[in-house]
């Protein structure tokens, strides 16, 4: 894409890649300021745990910044950090998975006080202190809590569509380059998902 | 609404796009406006409405998450102190380090070469010694 065509946004972002590049560390501290919330929001949202989200996104900017030479000036920095950020938070969600399985493959002992509640619906733990997320007051609390659930139990790939889409506000052409697939397969996800999301509702209204 | 057959109708196909289209951040006017109409109408299409209606609106409920104020600090603490681990010295320091490991090398070398001439030496002194001792003898 020629530069003239590129929104401010994306050309601050080249300016401060570029300094980078050249050894100002003031120019990915820029970077860093500039889209921790959107990072740090996405990955929280991704696994639903605060410090499990802090230690995936400092790694993030971290991958971020080692990988700066290699990164093809044509994609815009927000996309390429975001597909950072989503691969690592399903890398992580991958690794927790693994870990139950084995906790799973113990058998039964005594039980696991970090298992999941019995009934995830009503013991539901939003992520994060309540003053971080502004809960909208028009819905009920048990309406939010089962669509977060299942949310919360939805494939990988349709998870991350959910979020950046509705969270993030990504069109579905930028999640498509965020995740590496084309638009429409995108497109196709997000509405699997929240046909996913529809059916969780199902006797609750 | 389904028919008699129990598929859906032509107008429950179109409500049910236009209810994906609104989910996916809004649909024109005319179009809200007939997907009005049809949901007043229908039931099985009214929920699908009312779901989506409600998923999009926990999803939006959940914007907003921010990251800790010392976040960016922590990441260029972490940065900045791997880097000066894989670092060269900077004013030279390293440069002067090795050249210290080769002087104190070479300094090695040369004691031992020394060392090795002195201790032939003697030997060589003493062998001399013993075969005059015995040639005289």
């Amino acid at each position: 894409m020629p530069n003239s065509r590129l929104s401010r946004d994306a050309r601050e972002d080249a300016r401060l890649v570029r300094e980078c590049r050249e050894g100002d560390d003031g120019a990915f501290e820029a970077l860093v300021l500039k889209y921790q919330d959107q990072a740090f929001g996405v990955i929280y949202r991704m696994l639903g745990d605060r410090e499990e989200a802090l230690d995936v996104g400092q790694e993030t900017f971290i991958k971020a910044y080692q990988g700066l030479h290699g990164f093809d000036a044509r994609m815009p920095f927000r996309a390429w950090l975001m597909r950072i950020a989503t691969n690592a938070s399903i890398d992580q969600l991958r690794r927790r998975n693994r870990r139950r399985e084995v906790k799973v493959d113990m058998g039964p002992g005594k039980p696991d006080p970090s298992a999941g509640p019995e009934n995830p619906v009503l013991a539901f733990d939003p992520p994060g202190p309540p003053s971080d997320i502004p809960e909208n007051i028009s819905m009920s609390n048990e309406t939010a809590a089962v669509v977060r659930n299942a949310l919360d139990g939805l494939p990988d790939n349709y998870k991350a569509v959910m979020v950046l889409h509705h969270m993030e506000g990504l069109s579905y052409s930028e999640i498509g380059t965020v995740l590496g697939v084309p638009r429409n397969t995108a497109k196709t996800w997000g509405h699997r998902a929240r046909g996913l999301l529809c059916e969780a509702l199902e006797g609750v209204m | 609404m389904r028919d008699r057959r129990g598929e859906k109708s032509r107008d429950c196909e179109r409500a049910a796009c236009a209810i994906e289209d609104f989910a996916d951040g809004g649909i024109g006017r005319a179009r809200w406006m007939l997907l009005r109409r049809h949901v007043a109408g229908c039931q099985d299409c009214a929920t699908y409405f009312d779901r989506m209606g409600a998923v999009v609106e926990a999803l939006a409920g959940m914007q907003g998450v921010k990251a800790p104020d010392d976040f960016a600090a922590i990441v260029m603490h972490r940065l900045l102190a791997g880097l000066a681990a894989n670092r060269p010295e900077p004013d030279g320091k390293g440069h002067g380090r090795g050249t210290l490991v080769w002087v104190a090398a070479a300094g090695v070398g040369v004691a031992v070469a020394v060392g090795l001439a002195v201790a032939r030496w003697a030997l060589g002194r003493e062998a001399s010694e013993k075969l005059a001792a015995a040639g005289s003898a």
